[in-house]
């Protein structure tokens, strides 16, 4: 690939094919987050609404620690090292920042929630929610932005239905939330 | 006058690098060596060249048990690329 005697076309011909490359690569996998986490929570909220209702064992909501294990197990397996190397652009790097920040404000919500008080399911699915949609606006991928809208519109739905029916809605929200622009997203890029 | 070219960003492979940098946060040495088609030894030579020029840092590391090479483009590589872009812009009447 050494060369001196570039023309200056060639020289904004590597620019530009560099520049799209590297852009191609980022977004390769910008969807896997979203399933990743999308089916770790609906898999934990569904297991730990099983579990509850047939038991009436409050000890299963225990089950709710899977829930960091599953995802980072899943994270770890979705980007896995596929020899190619790693390029981290500046959008990765303020998106990654913004969930570990609401990452982190769900892990002291969750904790607070143990003293009583707050409608955990709320706050997280509020939270994550927010999360959705300012990565899409971020990224400018409409359907991500207009999942987390549509899933911030309809976490009033906790304050309608009580108790532990509240779980199969948090883990419906998740579906709205994630999953769904995950795989639209998934599509779109494997289309590409 | 047409100013002349920053001789060591008119060069194919170290134009590549610099314009793949320029996009990202950071690149590890797998990834521009991928994308740029170069041997090992060749991206090297031309990694130490930036490096030496400032115009990029490297940061050498372990990713797991595997060594890691990190590059990221400096303020100075920023300016030096802007520079020959608006030259290359000159070239061309764009």
């Amino acid at each position: 690939m050494e060369k001196s005697n570039l023309t200056p076309e060639q020289s904004i011909n590597v620019i530009l094919n560099a520049i799209d490359q590297t852009r191609e690569r980022a977004e390769r996998n910008a969807h896997r987050p979203f399933l990743v986490w999308g089916y770790a929570t609906i898999i934990t909220t569904l297991a730990v609404w099983y579990a509850i209702d047939a038991t009436l064992n409050a000890h299963y909501f225990f089950l709710w620690f899977a829930l960091p294990v599953l995802g980072c197990i899943g994270m770890k397996i979705s980007f896995r090292r596929e020899g190619k190397g790693e390029a981290k652009t500046h959008i990765e790097r303020v998106i990654n920042h913004l969930w570990m920040i609401l990452g982190i404000a769900g892990g002291i919500a969750a904790l607070t929630s143990w003293m009583g008080g707050i409608n955990i399911l709320y706050v997280e699915a509020l939270l994550m929610a927010c999360g959705t949609a300012i990565t899409g606006l971020v990224l400018r991928w409409r359907t991500v932005t207009l999942a987390g809208v549509a899933s911030i519109l309809l976490t009033p739905l906790f304050a309608v239905v009580e108790g532990i029916d509240r779980l199969p809605v948090f883990a419906a929200l998740f579906v709205v939330m994630m999953v769904i622009p995950g795989h639209i997203i998934a599509y779109k890029l494997k289309r590409e | 006058m047409l100013k002349e070219l920053n001789p060591l960003l008119h060069s194919e492979l170290r134009l590549g690098i610099m314009s793949m940098l320029v996009s990202v946060d950071s690149a590890d040495f797998v990834y521009l060596r991928t994308n740029t088609g170069a041997t090992a030894g060749n991206l090297s030579v031309q990694i130490d060249k930036l490096q030496k020029a400032g115009y990029i840092t490297v940061e050498k590391g372990f990713n797991g048990k595997m060594p890691r090479t990190t590059c990221r483009i400096t303020d100075a590589g920023r300016e030096a690329f802007r520079e020959y872009v608006e030259r290359i812009k000159e070239y061309l009447k764009i």
